[in-house]
């Protein structure tokens, strides 16, 4: 029984697989909550009457449609065997991380230094280190990103700023 | 009939002024460039594109957006024929056959031919849309809330069940979106819904934001996941390699035109998009074929009417989008919130009142589309040199392009910050397999959805009898409805039979 689950993943070669999670059930649970919690955060809204329907209405009834229709993918899918694939760590880690790095520092910095971070920290988001080659590709980027957009399109932002 | 020839004469003195023509042609190459790489859809493309229009007017905005658009279509054929790396589903059908034609040394023949049968069938639907839209529009001047809001509906219903996939997970992500469209100030009493506090949510999501997170971050990160960087060597092509033989071209003709009418069709109908056309125009070809098992060994025929038909849908999806104001999928509802941010509600009234950007749209597809038959075939040489880019080196300078592209539109860190969350929220929703085009139809129609409902209900006095009322309204409630008994028909089937199946088969 299990070996014969093992063969009908998905995607064998590119992934890893949770043991525990099915990923139809999942998948269901998790609209399960978005639903519930959106409709209970709306039921403060104000519903309104029919005849004149208030700010809750099309979120209350939109988080039961949600909330039903997880119910309804995770009834599905109790019995469908597909795990769900693990994602991996590093890449969302550094892409987060690059982007975050961005949006803190191009005000105080200047868009040239926050886009050389920005290129470095999501580099290493990608196997093998290239020291090198990152400093140029992150150099190359941001000052062609500069020209673009601060001399081009006119963007209001310093390109190099001090603190 | 002569009416519409001077609202045509008309359109293209709009298109053909040298910025209108500049910003057309600038649209269709880097649409073209962008569109090339893989794992960048015409979704994708657009939405890097997209804060770049902002500082034009409106029309020449819409125009660079719709080259932008079918240039980066044309673009994923060439990636999905010379490296059979398709950039979106659509393509996909094309590297069925086309990539066995550039293993058989057959590129330059192949992307020769893709080139003819796109301009064939992207022209065919513009002459459709020239007759078909003043029409529909005049239907849809008599519309009022309630056609528009069971309209509206079976829309939202349809692009999420008849899309490839689990029709019960699309349905999900409209909902999704529509839950995501009621985030901000409600639009009569005020009152903010789910802004926890923060005032920059006030306004509601930025689309564009919510559109790079969920097509543009999620895809990097998907691949830098799962590694999937594998790159083949594409055929080199010679001008001389891509003249096809008289034989190859006749046989390009029947494919072309059946692919032509299922794209129009499929394009006009909400919720079906170009994957849905040239998946149907494939497999009708193979139908049709004397030889079916040839296919996906490199037919001609297998190349010819699913990138026709693919051409066909893209313009003709322009039809119910800006005549009734409603987008039957996701790149059409990028562009209804493009000329909503310029203040243009498409509709009815947007053939009349705007009736420069209407004719100039589509005087400016075939301009648009003479030019990509001009370009597309002496700069592959170009794309194959852009394919050559490694993606360690692209995918930093896209996000660069992601985070000062939105940043720019109102000179706000949160939305870049907004772009992070739904590039997250992206990447989760592909492990569960669920669809991210259908909420951003969710997203984009929620307002209008709830204010038509909101004005149906006051006129029908709080009574929903009112939507059975109307005849347009009773006929696409009816559709909507059986489109949904169906589904549910077809999961309950689907449940039975696998009991009887043992699992693990």
């Amino acid at each position: 029984m299990k070996a014969s689950n093992r063969r009908t993943v998905q995607n064998p070669e590119s992934s890893v697989q949770f043991k525990w999670a099915r990923r139809e059930f999942v998948c269901g649970l998790v609209l399960i909550v978005i639903g519930a919690l959106s409709g209970i955060d709306a039921w403060s809204f104000g519903f309104g009457s029919m005849a004149r329907i208030g700010p809750g209405f099309l979120p209350v009834v939109v988080s039961v449609i949600l909330t039903l229709l997880g119910l309804a993918i995770a009834f599905n899918g109790f019995m469908d065997p597909t795990r769900l694939e693990k994602s991996r760590f590093l890449p969302i880690a550094a892409i987060s991380l690059s982007m975050i790095t961005w949006i803190l520092t191009v005000q105080r910095f200047g868009f040239v230094p926050a886009t050389f971070a920005l290129v470095v920290i999501a580099s290493m988001a990608y196997p093998g280190r290239r020291v090198v080659e990152t400093l140029l590709a992150a150099i190359a980027i941001s000052v062609a990103g500069a020209v673009l957009f601060i001399t081009g399109f006119g963007v209001p932002l310093d390109y190099v700023a001090l603190p | 009939m002569s009416d519409v020839l001077s609202n045509l004469a008309h359109g293209f003195s709009v298109a053909l002024a040298p910025e209108m023509l500049f910003l057309c042609i600038a649209g269709a190459t880097i649409g073209m460039a962008i569109g090339v790489l893989p794992g960048v859809g015409a979704l994708a493309t657009i939405s890097i594109l997209l804060p770049f229009t902002f500082h034009l007017e409106p029309t020449g905005a819409i125009i660079m957006l719709a080259g932008i658009f079918y240039g980066a279509q044309y673009g994923g054929s060439v990636a999905s024929i010379l490296l059979n790396l398709p950039g979106t589903a659509s393509t996909a059908v094309t590297a069925l056959d086309g990539y066995p034609l550039t293993k058989k040394g057959k590129a330059g023949v192949a992307l020769f031919v893709t080139t003819i049968v796109s301009f064939a069938g992207g022209s065919f639907a513009i002459l459709v849309m020239i007759f078909l839209a003043p029409y529909l529009a005049s239907i849809a001047r008599e519309f009022g809330s309630t056609e528009y809001f069971s309209v509206m509906l079976l829309a939202l219903i349809a692009a999420s069940t008849l899309a490839p996939g689990s029709a019960l997970k699309g349905l999900a992500m409209v909902i999704f979106g529509l839950l995501l469209g009621t985030v901000g100030a409600d639009s009569t009493t005020g009152y903010y819904r789910y802004t926890f506090g923060n005032l920059e949510l006030v306004d509601g999501l930025n689309l564009i934001a919510v559109v790079m997170g969920l097509f543009g971050v999620s895809e990097i990160i998907a691949n830098l996941v799962s590694g999937s960087d594998s790159r083949q060597e594409g055929g080199t092509v010679s001008l001389k390699s891509m003249i096809p033989s008289r034989r190859e071209m006749s046989r390009t003709v029947g494919p072309t035109g059946r692919g032509s009418v299922v794209g129009v069709i499929v394009g006009i109908l909400p919720g079906l998009g170009p994957q849905v056309a040239s998946f149907i125009a494939y497999a009708l070809e193979k139908k049709a074929s004397k030889t079916p098992e040839r296919f996906g060994e490199g037919m001609i025929e297998g190349i010819s009417a699913p990138e026709a038909a693919n051409n066909a849908s893209v313009q003709a999806a322009f039809i119910p989008t800006l005549t009734l104001g409603i987008p039957g999928d996701a790149v059409m509802a990028v562009m209804v919130g493009a000329l909503m941010l310029h203040g243009i509600l498409p509709g009815p009234s947007l053939v009349v009142e705007q009736a420069d950007l209407f004719w100039g749209l589509i005087a400016s597809f075939w301009i648009g589309n003479v030019i990509l038959l001009i370009l597309n075939i002496p700069l592959i040489g170009v794309w194959l040199q852009v394919l050559r880019i490694p993606y360690r080196i692209l995918y930093p300078a896209i996000l660069m392009l992601t985070c000062i592209g939105v940043y720019s539109i109102r000179n706000s860190g949160f939305d870049v910050a907004i772009v992070l969350i739904f590039g997250l929220v992206g990447h989760g929703m592909s492990l569960l397999r669920l669809p991210a085009a259908p909420v951003l139809l969710g997203l984009v129609l929620g307002p209008l959805f709830e204010d038509h409902l909101r004005r149906a209900l006051i006129i029908g006095r709080g009574d929903p009898v009112i939507f059975l009322q109307s005849p347009i309204s009773l006929g696409a409630l009816l559709i909507a409805a059986s489109l949904l008994a169906w589904i549910g028909f077809r999961s309950i089937s689907n449940i039975l039979s696998r009991k009887k199946k043992p699992e693990g088969t």
